[in-house]
């Protein structure tokens, strides 16, 4: 038996040590290299996509998964060496030198490593085609290449080899100085646990609950405008009131529950109670960060899902019909060639229209009754507008405009660059108070941008006609026709006759690529996130179970049953995963409800997609907290005969 | 041959208020092929001063010296080959690695390499024959009962051929017939190899088993015992002796 063979020997025997470190780093490798290859592989998404686009949007993430990682991994590694102390001690006992240690660990580190890698990597290679095809599907499927090839992407095998391989390195020489500067002595003494009482304090307990029920009062005000000036203050709040709570407050909880007689002398509850107030508070800090950054996770999750799935109704609302177009001077024979190309696909038109706006001149107020701005806007009548409606692919009720008032629309642009049109004036000096269309009735965003729509009823409108000048009379043919959701072909062959027009589907599948995109994006990166925090609780905990074993040595002593300590040992640990669980999807609602008032999600139900990410989160962190459970029991109970 | 000339070991706090004297200035000498217990309350230094005798810890101020070399002065690297060239340790709890088997715990001063001893088989052979752990040689250290454990620690403790043993508390987890195999074992190793024992310990029938028991109280040298007769009177010299000192002492 050499040295060399020891380090193997202890590799191998140390392998359900190492399992959850070689998980971390197995899963953080098919991340980054999933990532990479995604954005690498231009040959997957045909030409519909913006490869560029995903190229960059890909590996941008990739690096800031990666900067993550490297913290996640570094603590890790400081948290399994800890958890080995006892071994480093008995090397230096029998006069190994520091340095030599140092090496071994750093050997064995890179090792363990670089084997994370080559199975991170073989994961890779072999999901790749299964989370591409998953990718495709979620952009919208049919309009790309349906199967992706299993192919290695070299760039990304590169790219991902070399990152780890020096984070490896980095994080094996951190290791290595701190072994270095050790005393052995430091190396024999149990952890300073120093099983101080802390008595909480009523005030900060107070303070923290104060401070976080104001967060959530805020993020329920209904103002976007209000609300996004106070996004940073409501995350102080939280993020503060968490801290707080978790260093202080459940002290105070923990502690009135301890000085309950009748509550705290029945059954474990003495032995739970004391030992989950040690470890919430020797891991505030940590248990506080991974609750915040959890509601964070699902926040943004939930929020992509509801968006992704609105793409469909977003897409109807901005298009209004399956194919829309001006009628201007040189698309006299789009009529034509928009019906050709559809015969082709054989696809019969559902609807075809041809509708007028006039143009006229309009001084619009905007704030101030003293300045108005000169514009364009287009006018029609109330029974058009409702005929408009009742054919495209939307459904409204009818609006009904009174004798003398205007509805006003504006596009997107305009909305979100000025303030809200008041009242209008027109040119022969009449002036009419403008009220705002809402979102919920769209018009075709065939106008582009900084266009407004007037609405007005039957006689306002003939009395406007007849008293100032028209500019000109904008006509738009609006078309329906079957299946517009399947139309991979019509747009290819619409954009190979370059005819400029506004199509459904091309709305759809851009939200869909774009959306589809961020919700894949954020769905992976909160997968990664839940595991690497999940995988911190389990680290931590299992890091001082060297000294538990006293605790549970004299559990034994005292005649307690193996059952009763599997019993005790869940009913601690448990805990420790449920409480940042349970904080988190609190906090996530309320961020939740402040996003979609934020982002103008109102139309888009988020209760759906935040129960499935409230799901999954709890779905991860009960397996962590098992796995946890489990290998503890399992060591520390071993060890006590 | 060991001394130790006004060994003081003083804690300071991390801010520097507080400071805890846990020796205040211990000088005694121990003769080659000695056993001796060191005795005394909870808290009195004992551990301390074993630690720092095993360099695992180091002296406020004072001198240990070994064969007339001062062991506050050497370097780390000195150190090192002391430690494995000339002590074996006995540790409470053991200190087995549950990842190898006994014979590699026992095997593993050696293993590590640095030493100049070469892994001797018969010596091996030899050691855990008369510990009585020949036939389980191939087990893992959960797999046995705590005096095994502890009788592998002691076989890993004289694989080196050390000078000194340093036991810390070596029967504390034993029941009374381990503890009882295992001192005489110390015993043997002391009388046929010649091996200088110094043992820290609660537990007065472990102590009888020495030449000379040293009692320290509040970080200083109280007293000294030494045997003159057989063992049993050495007990009982012990027990009146702890009674005189009243209550305080465990």
């Amino acid at each position: 038996m050499s040295l060399g063979k020891l380090v193997l020997k202890n590799i191998k025997m140390n392998l359900k040590n190492y399992g959850m470190y070689l998980f971390s780093i197995v899963f953080s490798v098919f991340t980054i290299y999933t990532f990479f290859a995604l954005g690498n592989s231009d040959d997957f998404l045909g030409n519909l996509a913006n490869n560029a686009y995903f190229e960059s949007l890909f590996q941008s993430f990739a690096w800031v998964i990666l900067f993550v990682l490297f913290f996640y991994l570094k603590y890790i590694n400081k948290q399994f060496v800890k958890s080995r102390k006892k071994e480093i001690a008995l090397y230096s006992l029998f006069g190994v030198s520091n340095t030599k240690i140092g090496a071994m660990l750093f050997i064995e580190n890179l090792m363990i490593g670089l084997f994370g890698l080559g199975i991170g990597l073989v994961f890779g290679i072999i999901f790749f085609k299964l989370i591409g095809t998953l990718f495709v599907n979620i952009l919208g499927g049919s309009a790309f290449i349906t199967t992706v090839p299993f192919a290695v992407n070299w760039k990304g095998l590169q790219i991902t080899s070399v990152v780890f391989l020096i984070y490896f390195i980095i994080i094996g020489l951190f290791s290595l100085v701190t072994v270095n500067r050790s005393k052995l002595i430091d190396l024999f003494q149990a952890e300073n646990v120093g099983e101080k009482q802390v008595k909480g304090s009523w005030f900060l307990l107070i303070l923290s609950i104060v401070l976080i029920a104001s967060g959530y009062y805020i993020a329920c005000n209904d103002n976007p405008v209000v609300l996004f000036a106070a996004v940073l203050l409501i995350l102080l709040l939280v993020i503060v009131g968490t801290y707080l709570f978790f260093t202080s407050g459940i002290q105070v909880i923990l502690n009135i529950l301890r000085k309950s007689k009748k509550y705290i002398l029945k059954g474990d509850r003495l032995l739970v109670i004391s030992t989950f107030k040690h470890r919430i508070r020797s891991n505030a800090f940590m248990i506080s960060a991974i609750t915040v950054l959890s509601a964070i996770a699902i926040t943004l999750v939930a929020c992509a899902y509801g968006i992704y799935y609105s793409s469909n109704e977003n897409a109807k609302m901005d298009s209004f019909y399956d194919i829309s177009y001006q009628m201007v001077e040189g698309t006299e024979d789009y009529h034509q060639e928009i019906k050709n190309i559809l015969e082709k696909n054989n696809r019969s038109i559902l609807s075809d229209q041809v509708q007028n706006f006039a143009q006229l001149d309009v001084c619009n107020y905007q704030g101030s009754e003293n300045y108005c701005t000169q514009n364009t806007m287009y006018l029609i009548t109330d029974e058009d507008y409702n005929d408009l409606v009742a054919h495209s692919l939307i459904q409204r009720d009818p609006l009904h405009v009174e004798e003398n008032e205007l509805y006003i629309w504006q596009s997107g642009a305009v909305i979100t660059t000025n303030l809200p049109i008041e009242s209008i004036t027109l040119e022969d000096k009449s002036t009419y108070l403008a009220k705002p269309l809402g979102k919920d009735n769209p018009l075709p965003n065939v106008f582009r941008y900084n266009t407004s729509v007037l609405i007005a009823d039957e006689a306002t409108y003939q009395k406007i006609v007849a008293n100032n000048k028209i500019r000109s009379v904008q006509k738009i043919e609006f078309i329906n026709y079957e299946d517009s959701k399947n139309s991979e072909t019509i747009l290819s062959e619409v954009q190979a006759k370059n005819l400029s027009i506004s199509m459904y589907y091309e709305y759809y599948l851009s939200a869909m690529i774009a959306f589809g995109t961020m919700l894949f994006i954020a769905s992976f990166m909160a997968l990664v996130f839940m595991i690497a925090t999940a995988s911190l609780l389990y680290f931590k905990i299992l890091s001082t179970m060297e000294e538990d074993r006293d605790y549970y040595r004299l559990l034994d002593n005292i005649g307690t049953t193996e059952k009763k300590k599997r019993k005790i040992i869940t009913k601690q640990i448990l805990p420790v995963f449920l409480c940042p669980l349970m904080l988190a999807m609190l906090h996530a609602t309320f961020a939740i409800k402040s996003a979609s008032t934020v982002f103008g999600l109102w139309g888009l139900s988020l209760w759906k997609p935040s129960l499935m990410m409230f799901g999954i989160y709890t779905f991860i962190y009960l397996i962590f907290a098992y796995i946890t459970i489990r290998s503890y029991q399992k060591r520390v109970l071993k060890g006590t005969n | 041959m060991l001394r130790l000339e006004n060994v003081k070991k003083t804690y300071v706090s991390k801010i520097g208020l507080n400071k805890y004297e846990a020796l205040k200035g211990i000088s005694f000498e121990v003769e080659d092929g000695e056993f001796v217990s060191i005795m005394g309350p909870s808290g009195s230094g004992k551990t301390t001063l074993l630690n720092m005798l095993g360099t695992i810890d180091t002296v406020s101020s004072g001198a240990i010296y070994i064969d007339n070399v001062d062991l506050t002065k050497m370097k780390k690297k000195e150190l090192s080959d002391y430690r494995r060239e000339k002590i074996g340790f006995i540790f409470q709890d053991f200190n087995l690695l549950n990842t190898l088997t006994l014979k590699e715990n026992i095997l593993l001063p050696i293993v590590l390499g640095e030493s100049k001893h070469k892994i001797d088989f018969k010596k091996l052979q030899e050691v855990t024959k008369k510990l009585g752990i020949s036939h389980i040689l191939n087990k893992y250290p959960y797999e046995v009962s705590g005096g095994e454990r502890q009788r592998t620690a002691c076989a890993r403790a004289i694989i080196t051929n050390p000078k000194i043993i340093l036991a810390d508390e070596p029967t504390g987890n034993l029941d009374s017939k381990s503890s009882q195999e295992l001192l005489s074992m110390l015993e043997l190793l002391n009388k046929e190899y010649n091996i200088t024992i110094l043992m820290v310990t609660h537990d007065i029938f472990a102590a009888s088993y020495s030449d000379r028991v040293l009692f320290i109280r509040d970080g200083k040298l109280y007293n000294e015992l030494i045997k003159e007769g057989p063992r049993k009177e050495f007990f009982d010299a012990i027990i009146d002796f702890e009674a005189t000192l009243g209550g305080g002492v465990e």
